[in-house]
């Protein structure tokens, strides 16, 4: 049995289907990590975002990036601030307030940005835009390593200068409790 | 009925709205949550607000192509190392004032 | 040194000669010796009296006053008989420029003429027969060398005052006789009454001075110099073009003249100076200082003769200073209070003969009335001497046999101040009234006559209650009063002279006595006032001793011998005892008198309106105002300050010290930006 070409009610495509659910997934999870009290939640709700992110760079055309982001922000960042939230718990902390005395001002502040930005990009004449662009794997590594090898050095002694910064700073003193 | 949809996942407009709405939601959090780690979240999601928007505009733009997907990559990479350092440095602070909350942070208010 | 008058009418048409020979070193002397008296005695006088005695320190003062007598005789003879090198408009003796700025430059220098050297006769005389009295009479005061001193410093100043030839220069001899005149009123400074009498001298004096420096200015905004006689003549020219009109000129410098010789109604403060020493009273407060305004109008009786407005005011409120002054001078009871109020009377004669434009009747009456109110006032220093620093009359009584010389002495100058022939004041007084009269003032003559009569009273009971009828001095002191020592006496004998024979003397040659002629002192002030005379009343009308003068001259002596007669009556002669209980049950008698006798008692209570608009309401003024600069002025200050502090410390609550606040405020930042950018694109 084929699936019909469009929803039946909708109307819509499946493809777009499927990236309005991802849309949706992202976008209520990154809701759910900037309001919710317990930030361990906050942690995985994070995860979640970033995963329906993965799926929407696949619909924009870079696979590649789609799998760097599961493996980078899933897998290491991700693990990485909850490993952080676990060091830094308090016992007050669920208890307390969980937003600052300017979260009214910061709200409307934000309200007021995504609004401005909506106006700018619908306000522009995107008809100089051509057909989605895959890009491949070969393509980008290609490009990579032929044009940008002087970045890709640089981010890697980045790293390694971020590395050796947070060893040292979480470090605990030498002879003393943590 | 829902035609202002149609063919959504082949616009540009849709990926930037995202992003934007992503970013908004980001800086809300940064803006407004009290704990740092919190606040370290609310910038990976920025972060990943503008590497959505480039790779939505490498997608559509004929000059851009695999040049965005590098620079998305090596956004990536500034933000794990800036994740690994903050989030160092707010140990190092927890340690010093036993708080993760940044408006117990006071030290240099008049 | 010819006195005839017939040398008076020897040609010298021409220019005063440019070379002054010797004068020019005689004339700088006459002040120069008396500051530099002040300077020696007030340099070294203490030491030299603490270590030697009194007289060491009185050596300099008095050595330096009696060779600035002689060398100003030697200078006032050829200056009045117009002998060379002065001629008959006078010597100028530029000595240097004071203020070279372009605009203004102002010479310092002298201009002797025949009205500086009658000025200068009664100056140095009465100042160096006072300075001979103060020898004696501060005998006991520890503070004698400060006395001369200041003293000396007077005669620097008042010689200063006469002798300048441009209006600063006077200004300046007018302030340092202010000043002067406060060391010496104030010279008991412990005393707190002296004190105060100073100090309200001082102020006084200065409310006229404020009225001349305003006429000075005037002068020079008119005429663009300040020599006195260049802007004299460029003030009556015909035709000349004034930015200030005469008339306001005039007045202001007879501000000046009102303060100094305490006219009303700037009279307040000469009764009030009696608190000072008796020298002190009778240099400055009769014969010297207070002839500075009279000094002053005269010398600037072309500015006068051309505003006669000015004028009619000049004798308006002369004669009324006059008539005010005699009647409150009825009921003092303090002898130097008497003499002060009679001072005023006298002075308000000159103004109203300056007034009425009878110049010389007025300089006249200045020289004979220096001599006799000084020789009147040392008489008074002699009797409260004896009685022991008593000066209430009223405690006094039968002196005449204790203290003979005193007493023929002062019956001499309160004869001759009662107008009584021949004696001095007779034939200035008279002049003054006659001329009033002759010039058309009848209201001027009979107030003046009314003042006549008023003066022979008030002395005669000055005389009759202190000298004579019983004794009512204190019993503890009556046995040891005595006259006084030489020092006090010789000059109450030199000064009786003049006070007797002056008068006889300066109409030498003309009327009353010679109808044709023309008397000397007449004929040496001539040149000084021909032309303002002139242009006033035309030529002179010839004198008739058997017309109307004649009848002039019986008029006031009768006057005056009615009010001698009414006064010895009431208040006694020799030993016929006064009768006082009959004059208190006139006084007594009905309303009108007892209110004139609490009015004059109280001086017409001008001390008490001063007093009520100046320090009660002045004072309220002066307290709102500083209410005013505390509260708004300081308060806007300081509110200011507030302002700026309340904003900081409001401003300061954004220091939170918390990043997501400052994040807060930049993401704020951005999106208005960003907005109005967007917005201004949208628009285009």
């Amino acid at each position: 049995m084929t699936l019909p070409d469009t929803i039946p009610i909708l109307g819509l495509g499946w493809d777009d289907l499927l990236f309005l659910t991802f849309a949706a997934i992202m976008i209520g999870s990154a809701l759910l990590v900037v309001l919710m009290r317990d930030i361990i939640r906050c942690g995985l709700a994070m995860i979640i975002a970033f995963a329906a992110l993965a799926g929407l760079y696949v619909f924009a055309g870079s696979p590649v990036v789609a799998a760097a982001q599961v493996l980078v922000y899933i897998g290491a960042i991700s693990v990485l601030v909850l490993f952080a939230i676990m060091l830094t718990q308090t016992k007050a902390g669920p208890a307390s307030l969980v937003f600052q005395t300017q979260a009214f001002p910061a709200a409307i502040a934000a309200a007021v940005l995504a609004l401005l930005i909506a106006v700018a990009v619908a306000a522009t004449d995107w008809s100089e835009t051509g057909q989605l662009f895959q890009t491949t794997a070969e393509n980008l590594g290609k490009e990579l390593f032929a044009n940008f090898t002087l970045p890709f050095e640089v981010v890697s002694v980045l790293l390694l200068a971020a590395v050796i910064g947070g060893v040292f700073l979480a470090k605990r003193e030498r002879g003393g409790a943590g | 009925m829902l035609s202002f949809l149609d063919n959504v996942s082949q616009s540009l407009d849709a990926y930037l709205i995202l992003a934007g709405l992503l970013f908004s939601i980001g800086a809300f959090g940064f803006l407004a949550r009290r704990n740092a780690i919190s606040m370290l979240m609310s910038i990976e999601l920025m972060l990943n607000a503008v590497n959505l928007a480039v790779i939505a505009f490498g997608a559509f733009t004929p000059g851009l192509r695999e040049a965005a997907s590098v620079i998305a990559l090596i956004v990536m990479g500034a933000a794990a190392a800036e994740a690994t350092v903050g989030l160092a440095i707010v140990i190092a602070i927890y340690r010093n004032r036993k708080t993760p909350l940044v408006d117990e942070y006071d030290a240099m208010r008049q | 040194m010819h006195l005839l008058p017939s040398t008076i009418f020897a040609a010298t048409g021409a220019e005063a000669a440019a070379d002054p020979g010797v004068y020019g070193i005689l004339i700088p002397l006459i002040p120069l010796l008396p500051i530099l008296g002040f300077a020696f005695t007030a340099l070294f006088g203490r030491r030299l009296m603490l270590r030697y005695g009194r007289w060491a320190a009185e050596l300099v003062p008095m050595a330096v006053v009696i060779a600035s007598w002689v060398i100003a005789m030697a200078v006032v003879v050829p200056a009045l008989t117009h002998a060379e090198p002065f001629g008959e408009h006078g010597l100028e003796l530029d000595l240097w420029t004071w203020i070279p700025a372009g605009g203004l430059t102002v010479t310092a220098g002298f201009h002797v003429d025949a009205l500086t050297a009658a000025l200068l006769i009664v100056v140095t005389t009465i100042g160096m027969l006072v300075h001979l009295y103060s020898v004696g009479y501060m005998a006991h005061d520890p503070g004698t060398w400060r006395f001369f001193a200041y003293l000396n410093l007077f005669m620097f100043s008042m010689l200063l005052l006469v002798l300048a030839n441009n209006w600063l220069l006077v200004f300046a001899g007018w302030e340092l006789v202010g000043l002067s005149s406060y060391s010496l009123i104030g010279f008991w400074y412990h005393k707190r009454s002296a004190a105060l009498a100073a100090k309200k001298a001082f102020i006084v004096n200065r409310v006229g001075d404020v009225g001349f420096a305003l006429g000075i200015m005037a002068i020079f905004v008119n005429t663009g110099t300040l020599n006195i006689q260049e802007s004299l003549a460029k003030l009556i020219e015909p035709g000349a073009e004034l930015t200030i009109p005469l008339v306001i000129v005039a007045l202001l410098v007879f501000a000046g003249a009102m303060g100094k010789s305490a006219q009303f109604p700037l009279h307040v403060w000469l009764p009030d100076a009696m608190e000072g020493p008796t020298p002190v009273s009778a240099l400055i407060h009769a014969a010297t200082m207070v002839n500075a305004g009279v000094y002053l109008v005269a010398r600037a009786n072309p500015l006068f003769a051309y505003a006669q407005e000015a004028m009619v005011v000049v004798a308006a409120i002369g004669i009324f200073t006059a008539i005010l002054a005699a009647s409150i001078a009825f009921t003092q009871t303090d002898i130097k209070r008497v003499l002060a109020y009679s001072t005023l009377s006298q002075l308000g004669y000159m103004f109203a003969a300056l007034g009425v434009g009878a110049y010389v009747a007025a300089i006249f009456h200045l020289m004979t009335h220096g001599f006799f109110k000084g020789l009147l006032f040392l008489g008074s220093g002699s009797v409260i001497h004896a009685v022991h620093e008593e000066q209430d009359m009223n405690r006094m009584g039968g002196l005449w046999r204790k203290i003979p010389i005193t007493h023929w002495t002062m019956l001499i100058g309160a004869i001759a101040i009662a107008g009584i022939p021949p004696l001095a004041g007779f034939f200035s007084k008279d002049e003054i009234l006659g001329e009033a009269f002759k010039f058309g003032f009848t209201w001027v003559w009979f107030i003046g006559l009314a003042v006549a009569g008023m003066t022979a009273f008030y002395m005669w009971r000055l005389m009759g209650k202190t000298f004579y009828g019983e004794s009512r001095v204190d019993p503890e002191v009556a046995p040891k009063v005595h006259e006084s020592a030489w020092q006090m006496t010789l000059p109450l004998i030199l000064l009786a002279i003049p006070a007797a024979l002056l008068g006889l003397a300066l109409t030498w040659g003309g009327p009353p006595l010679n109808p044709e002629g023309t008397g000397l002192l007449k004929g040496w002030l001539e040149p000084v006032f021909h032309a303002s005379e002139e242009h006033l009343y035309g030529t002179p009308e010839a004198y008739q001793l058997f017309g109307i003068d004649g009848y002039l001259i019986i008029a006031s002596v009768a006057v005056a011998s009615i009010g001698l007669v009414v006064g010895i009556w009431l208040f006694g002669f020799f030993n016929a005892r006064g009768r006082q209980a009959l004059v208190d049950r006139i006084v007594a008698s009905n309303p009108a008198t007892r209110f004139l006798y609490r009015a004059t008692l109280n001086k017409w209570w001008f001390d008490d309106l001063n007093d009520l608009l100046f320090i009660r309401i002045g004072g309220r003024v002066a307290a709102f105002l500083w209410w005013f600069d505390r509260t708004i002025v300081d308060g806007t200050v300081n509110g200011i300050g507030s302002v700026v502090q309340g904003m900081g410390g409001g401003l300061r609550q954004i220091q939170t010290g918390r990043v997501q606040n400052y994040a807060l405020g930049i993401a704020i930042g951005l999106l208005v930006m960003a907005g109005s950018f967007l917005l201004i694109v949208g628009q285009r």
